[in-house]
């Protein structure tokens, strides 16, 4: 089979040797390229208490090509769709090939703890956001709960 | 002497191999700049712009020209693949993969340059594209001191004495290396199919004669 490029395989290994805070990133058994991630809700934020299960993968041309992120867990964010998919421009146009698994996922957290409802993928739920705030984050408790904490 | 930053190149995350500076002061291997350049045109670091003609007028590091003829070994094979009027050799990282695999008894190697994977068959004596098999080149082992045009298509210089103490070495690039990119489509929908893909790929054949083509190849 396709050897892994070595970078994919030092980046595992930091990630398992040095985890990123809250986030855990872990290869499946058969792809190597394809990581079951899980997202902890930040402090602080409508998403606080939840397990958020997300799926990576790295195309086939990655680094030069950004990896491929999506929720799977339903989640009650603006930039972030129906489908789980992300709004996050360093996963589209502004990727670069210096940055990591790490620093995506770092970012992807930053997003719950900053939504951006002016930069939205999910419109109905970016204009709650912005006529109606405190009601946007009741709902996204409201999914937190419903959806990120039952297991 | 080499202003090389400390650590390693933040594209492939090795050792510099054939450093390379861009006019921002940030260094990678050549083959990684080659395969940003062929996508983006600008610094990973900083973004700023990389010139048109950069691949022609690469500016590389010194170390470079003292690579192949540390290797004195006279029983070591190198690889070669056939360009437009000579051969070319590997550089260092693939001739070691390639070398590697050929020694275990595989039937081909797979590699990773410029952002494009490669597979080398050695049963055809053959190098491809794997997303387009048709671009075909041949490929030899040979003893390392075999001539050839220059290490994965920066052309071999031959430098005057007392430029050899020069920081920088300006080489030229032939351009029958430098493929198109032809598989790269930003499909906005890309991700829809993600779970799906992912599914026919992990998941051994059973799943993926599901009717629609995911995969392009083959
Ligand atoms: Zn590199
Ligand atoms: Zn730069």
């Amino acid at each position: 089979m396709a050897a892994l490029p070595r970078r994919i395989i030092k980046e595992t290994q930091r990630l398992m040797q040095e985890p990123v805070p809250g986030i855990s990133a872990v290869p499946s058994e058969s792809n190597a390229r394809y990581f079951h991630v899980i997202v902890t809700g930040p402090e602080d934020s409508p998403f606080e208490g939840g397990l958020f299960k997300l799926e990576l993968f790295l195309p086939e041309d990655y680094p030069m090509s950004a990896p491929k992120v999506r929720f799977i867990t339903k989640i009650y964010h603006p930039n972030i769709d129906r489908l789980g998919r992300i709004c996050l421009d360093i996963l589209k146009d502004k990727w670069s090939p210096a940055l990591q698994i790490r620093t995506v996922l770092l970012s992807i957290q930053a997003l719950l703890s900053a939504p951006n409802p002016d930069d939205p993928l999910a419109n109905d739920v970016a204009e709650l956001w912005k006529v109606n705030e405190s009601e946007a984050i009741r709902n996204a408790k409201d999914w937190t709960r419903r959806y990120a904490m039952d297991n | 002497m080499d202003i090389i930053q400390e650590g390693d190149c933040a594209v492939c995350m090795l050792k510099y191999n054939h450093p390379a500076k861009l006019p921002c002061d940030h260094i990678f291997c050549f083959l990684c700049i080659k395969g940003v350049f062929l996508r983006s045109h600008t610094c990973p670091m900083c973004r700023t712009p990389i010139p048109e003609d950069y691949l022609d007028n690469p500016q590389l590091l010194k170390e470079i020209l003292d690579e192949k003829t540390e290797i004195d070994e006279c029983d070591k094979f190198w690889w070669y693949y056939e360009g437009q009027d000579g051969w070319w050799s590997y550089d260092e990282r693939s001739n070691e993969d390639i070398e590697s695999d050929f020694n275990d008894g595989k039937s081909e190697c797979k590699l990773l340059v410029a952002g494009a994977v490669y597979c080398v068959d050695f049963t055809q004596m053959i190098q491809y594209r794997q997303s387009d098999p048709r671009r075909k080149r041949k490929v030899k082992r040979d003893t390392h001191t075999h001539p050839s045009k220059g290490i994965a298509g920066i052309l071999k210089v031959c430098p005057k004495q007392d430029d050899l103490s020069a920081e920088n070495i300006n080489a030229t690039i032939l351009d029958d290396d430098i493929d198109t990119i032809q598989n790269i489509h930003e499909n906005e929908d890309d991700i829809d199919n993600m779970s799906q893909i992912l599914r026919s790929m992990s998941i051994q054949e059973p799943e993926l004669s599901s009717g629609s083509s995911n995969t392009e190849d083959t």
